[in-house]
Order: structure tokens, then C-alpha cells, then sequence
């Protein structure tokens, strides 16, 4: 071999891939011509620089562990589907005619339990009453309307500044207005009405008032006031308690006496998620971890790392359903890292990269996402059902196989989607809100931008 | 039973049609992860979105593992799933413009600071072209045979051969002449 012939196989002799004989004789050649073996030298130097510059080539564990979960669960789905397929065909012709004939009666049963004809949107003649002057504070949970029993809670503005108010679902009146001075971010057990007040101190304390007089009865803070920014909505729980996370720390109280029952801290962990219950346990999320708590005595029973590169120290979202709990971390790229954890077996199940989201809705085995669309997210693979675009801020509230959420496009709309399909149900038009829909019986209520609470009627009169 | 090591991709997906065994979608899993996180890095430009793309690539081989004819290699199949899924992600980031600059300026950051001269080199190969440097870092890094790159990037055996060469070629030039200046 001379040099010409040898200069031409020289890059992939370094690299490796030549046949066998032809690599022999490049080194044979090398062997005797200094001239070459420099180039080829060069190549060899250049090659391991770069191997050893790049970024690494074996898939992090976690996203191996996670693809494979994703995998064998994808498998069961798919002989599920083939399972079903196969029954039906074999049922025959008579079996086929007697499912269609259930099928039927049960369609025209779901029909006549949804809210309106899908095919006509339901009119603002619909309308039952308004009640004006509420709290409206866009993109946040400050101004939230909450509904218990008959009574629906909400912060009224006023000259005289924001106070809870109690108003009657049924007419719209209103019931009681405290003279507590308040910042909102309200919620309600059969015990009390719970807000957020700020203090002369400038920090947050937890008040409870009294359901049925809009007293208060007890308020908690002061002893852990140090830190208490970025207020979270308490939550609250089972068995007379209520949870509040402020910013490193979960509190969990007696809900009639205010009395702490426990508090935890995760110092460096960033901002918390609110809790979420499941099993007897209380969920919490950092940027970092999930965390289980013992709903008991609030120990840290099991921290599941989320394994996200780059999250951002802010708050992620959190939503607990069918045994799953969902984190969402945002990333420095406008995105943000969607974790599915099986709270039963605690490991993760997938996780993937969406659009950053605005808020998180978990079914049985439905993820519902709401970001700059509405995606439905199959719980158990992190699939998409089904993406509908719908602009805004509002959060979703799902029921009787409803989606219910504000699209803010043009002059905005309330509108329910079909849960598993994603086809609209109906609508009502000129609705803009960053609030979430509630239910009340045969009325649905929206807090719309400009203060006013309206009550639907959810079937057609 | 013969050992799943020793079988090839296209008896492996033949047995999954046939019986959808997870031993055999495990196998082909733990065979095509690696290479292909590092094509769909090559295709994708956030890290993130390149593990997306091949969890989404594996769970459509599930899904539509009808499609699949046993009379083809398998790793073509994969491999064009894998690219389709990639284009989807990438026209699905397009839409926000947004994202992919910050994505963009961000791996030049990654890039451009260096105390040493590792850096450099990765500087030299992001001057290549394209189709150059994709064929050189799959497989320079991640190790990769020409026949497999070619069919993981759609191109011909050869013609990934002369990228390579044409790649290596030129940034010995490169080299060359940074040192003289």
C-alpha cells in the first residue's frame, strides 16, 4: 500500500470501521512511513479529545426506569385492547345486537343527565342571579369563590376594604359579611370558613371564622410567622383537621380549636406545593422531592427524588388521583417537567416535558393539564388523549364526565368539555374568568374579571 | 427457547407480534436506548425533549406493532418512528419561538465558556456542517456503526462513511490552522 492509497482510508482507520484486510494493511503501511502515522496521529488525538468533551451517551437511570414502566404499561393497555376486541367478536351476531341495544339505553341516559343539549348552547337567559362585588385578582387563588352546602364564600371589596362574605347559593343574598380584614385565598369545612389575613408585621396568619356568624374564632402565624411569603390556600382535611404549607413548612391543625397538631420543615427544598391527601398519608412537593407525610404525626415517611435537571426553585404544582400523584416543575426554558409518581408501588412512571402549565386536575385515570392548551393525559403512560385549545387562567373542575374551564378567546366562554373525548358539551358566551367553574346542585357559579358571581342554571328552563 | 441475546431485532419484534412478550420489548428497548437518545439529540435540540421523543418512539412501537413487516429490518422501522416523533416535537416547538431560542442560546452557553481546551474541540465540530457533524459525534461519542448511522438519519452506509471522513478531514484543517495563527 503507498501513501495516496493509505491517506485515503486514514480517517476511518482512526475511527474504526475498516474491513479487517484493509485495516491491516493501513497498519502495516503506518508502520513504515512516519509521514502518515503523524496524520493519523493527529486524527487519534482529535477523536479522543472529542470522546472525552462530549456530553455522556448512557440514558440517565431515572428516564431508563421510567420508559420501561412507560413500556410494560403501554403492553398491558395494548392486550387489553386486543382482550376486548377479541370478546366482542366472539360474542356474535346476537350478543353484538343486545350489547347495542344496552349501549343505546345507556346513551340516551347520559344524554338526559348532561347539563344541556350539546348541540345549543345554553343562553345567558339562563342566568339565575348575580351577586356584584367580589374580589377579583387575576392568575391567583387569592380571590377563589368556595361553595358549602347552601352557602357560597367570598371575599367582598367595598370602600371599607375585603371582607369574607357568606352569600346564599339559592338567591344570591347575602348572609353575613365579617369585618375581618382579608386577603382571601378562602376554603370551608362543616367546621369553619378559613382566609388569609396579612398582620402589622407584614406576615400571613390563618383565620377561622365561624360558618354561621363570620366570627372569628381562631387565628394561627404569629408563631411561625418568620418566612410566611407566597401564601398558599389551606387545605382542608378529614377528620376535623386543616393543612396549610407556608413556603418550607406544612402545618397541620385542629380545625375547631387552631390548635397545631404538627408542623414540618424541608429547609432548602425551595417553595412547597399545598398538600394533597391520599391513603391516610399527605402528599407535599418541592422542586426537588415528593414527600409523603404521615397524616398522623407528620413524619417524612418516604421522599421520592423527582430527578429533575435544572428545575426551577419555584413552586411546582401538584395533583394526587387514581393512586398517582403528578408534579410539575418548571424549567428555566419556559416548560416545565411533568412527573407521574404510583403512589402504591412509590416509583416513578413517566415523566415528560410539557408547555408550562397554569394548573393540574387528576381523575382515576385522566391527567388534565391546563397550559396554552388543554390536554388530557392518559395516567397511566403520559400519552395525550385528547388537546383542546383554550386559551386563559381559569382552572379546571370536572364533573358528570364534564371538563369545565374558561376559554379566554375573543370575548371568552364557559365551556364543558366531554371528558373523554374533548368535544364540547356547551358553552355560554362573554364569560372571561380567571376563577375556576363551581357546582351547586342544578347551578354552576363563575366569578367573572369584573367581580360578579353568576349562578346558571345548568339545565335548559 | 434460543437466548434473547442472541436473537435478532427482527425474531424479537416477530415474537412481540406474536404473543406481545415483555421479555422481547425489553430486550429490544435495552438494544435501541442508548443509540437512539443520541440520534434524537442529534435531532432535537433540548436534552429533555430528546428523552420525550424516545419514550414516545418505544411506546408507538407498542402501539402500532401491527405495522411492523418482519420481512424488513426492524432498526430502519425504528429508526424512521423515532424521526417522525422528533419532527413532531420539533413543529410542535415551533410554535414557540420563544422556547427554541432560549433552547438555542442556552447550549451556546453551554458551549462557548471553557477553561481548558476540551471546549475547543467541541467548538471546531459545531462549525461543521450539519450532516458532518451529526454523523461524527454518533460515532466518535456515542460509538455507533456507519450501516446503523445511516439507517438512524435516513442516509445511505456510504454516504455516512464520507461524511465522517469529510467531517474528520476538516477539522484537522481547522486544527491545523488555529495553530498556526
Amino acid at each position: 500500500m503507498n501513501c495516496a492509497t493509505a491517506r485515503r482510508q486514514l480517517e476511518w482507520y482512526a475511527m474504526g470501521g475498516l474491513p479487517a484486510s484493509v485495516e491491516a494493511e493501513v497498519a502495516d503501511h503506518l508502520a513504515a512511513c512516519p509521514d502518515c502515522r503523524a496524520i493519523c496521529d493527529d486524527y487519534r488525538r482529535m477523536i479522543a479529545r472529542l470522546r472525552s468533551s462530549a456530553e455522556p451517551t448512557r440514558p440517565r437511570p431515572a428516564f431508563e426506569a421510567a420508559t420501561r414502566a412507560a413500556v410494560r404499561t403501554e403492553v398491558r393497555s395494548v392486550r387489553r385492547r386486543i382482550w376486548i376486541r377479541r370478546v366482542g367478536v366472539a360474542l356474535g351476531a346476537v350478543a353484538a345486537t343486545l350489547l347495542l341495544a344496552v349501549a343505546v339505553g345507556h346513551l340516551a341516559r347520559n344524554k338526559s343527565d348532561k347539563p344541556t343539549d350539546g348541540s345549543a348552547p345554553q343562553r345567558a337567559s339562563a342566568e339565575k342571579w348575580q351577586f356584584q362585588g367580589a374580589l377579583a385578582v387575576p392568575t391567583s387563588a387569592a380571590g377563589g369563590v368556595v361553595v358549602r352546602g347552601a352557602r357560597m364564600y367570598l371575599v367582598r371589596r367595598s370602600e371599607a376594604g375585603h371582607h369574607v362574605a357568606a352569600v346564599s347559593v339559592a338567591t344570591g343574598g347575602l348572609i353575613w359579611e365579617s369585618g375581618l380584614e382579608s386577603r382571601g385565598y378562602l376554603a370551608a369545612d362543616e367546621h369553619r370558613v378559613y382566609c388569609l389575613t396579612a398582620t402589622s408585621r407584614r406576615t400571613i396568619e390563618l383565620v377561622a371564622l365561624d360558618p354561621a356568624s363570620g366570627q372569628p374564632v381562631w387565628r394561627y402565624g404569629a408563631q411561625a410567622s418568620r418566612g410566611l411569603h407566597g401564601p398558599c390556600r389551606p387545605v382542608p382535611l378529614p377528620r376535623g383537621r386543616v393543612c396549610w404549607t407556608a413556603r418550607d413548612t406544612v402545618h397541620m391543625l385542629d380545625a375547631k380549636s387552631g390548635r397545631a397538631i404538627w408542623t414540618r420543615s424541608f429547609p432548602g427544598e425551595g417553595l412547597l406545593s399545598p398538600a394533597r391527601a391520599w391513603g391516610g398519608d399527605l402528599y407535599v412537593a418541592s422542586s426537588r422531592a415528593l414527600h409523603c407525610l404521615s397524616g398522623e404525626a407528620g413524619e417524612d415517611t418516604r421522599r421520592q427524588p423527582l430527578d429533575i435537571a435544572g428545575a426551577l426553585p419555584s413552586r411546582p404544582l401538584l395533583a394526587v388521583g387514581g393512586s398517582r400523584a403528578y408534579v410539575a416543575c418548571p424549567t428555566p426554558t419556559r416548560t416545565s417537567r411533568l412527573v407521574c409518581v404510583d403512589l402504591a408501588d412509590r416509583r416513578v412512571l413517566w415523566s415528560r416535558s410539557i408547555p408550562r402549565p397554569l394548573h393540574l386536575l387528576a381523575t382515576e385515570d385522566v391527567l388534565y393539564v391546563r397550559g396554552p392548551e388543554v390536554s388530557a393525559l392518559d395516567a397511566a403512560s403520559g400519552t395525550p388523549r385528547w388537546t383542546c385549545l383554550a386559551s386563559g387562567c381559569s382552572p379546571m373542575t370536572a364533573d358528570d364526565g364534564l371538563l369545565h374551564l374558561v376559554d379566554a378567546t375573543d370575548t371568552g366562554r364557559l365551556v364543558a368539555l366531554d371528558r373523554h373525548t374533548g368535544h364540547q358539551a356547551w358553552e355560554i358566551l362573554g364569560i372571561r374568568s380567571c376563577d375556576a367553574f363551581v357546582r351547586a346542585g342544578d347551578l354552576g357559579l363563575i366569578k367573572t374579571v369584573d367581580g360578579i358571581v353568576h349562578a346558571f342554571a345548568l339545565r335548559t328552563p | 427457547m434460543q437466548n434473547l441475546h442472541e436473537t435478532s431485532n427482527e425474531r424479537l419484534m416477530a415474537r412481540f407480534q406474536a404473543c406481545l412478550d415483555d421479555e422481547a420489548i425489553n430486550e429490544i428497548v435495552s438494544r435501541f436506548m442508548t443509540p437512539a437518545l443520541a440520534v434524537a439529540r442529534r435531532i432535537v435540540p433540548d436534552a429533555g425533549l430528546a428523552e420525550d421523543a424516545v419514550q414516545e418512539a418505544f411506546l408507538r412501537v407498542v402501539r402500532n406493532h401491527r405495522r411492523y413487516d418482519p420481512g424488513r429490518p426492524f432498526a430502519h422501522w425504528f429508526y424512521a418512528v423515532l424521526r417522525n416523533v422528533c419532527r413532531d416535537l420539533l413543529r410542535r416547538q415551533v410554535r414557540h419561538v420563544e422556547l427554541v431560542q432560549q433552547v438555542a442560546a442556552q447550549s451556546k452557553a453551554e458551549i462557548e465558556p471553557g477553561t481548558t481546551d476540551l471546549p475547543a474541540a467541541m467548538d471546531l465540530l459545531h462549525g461543521l456542517p450539519r450532516g458532518e457533524r451529526d454523523v461524527l459525534v454518533l460515532r466518535v461519542t456515542s460509538g455507533m456503526r456507519f450501516e446503523e448511522i445511516g439507517i438512524a438519519l435516513g442516509i445511505s452506509n456510504e454516504a455516512a462513511k464520507k461524511r465522517a471522513q469529510r467531517g474528520l478531514r476538516r477539522l484537522r484543517r481547522r486544527c491545523a490552522a488555529l495553530m498556526e495563527m
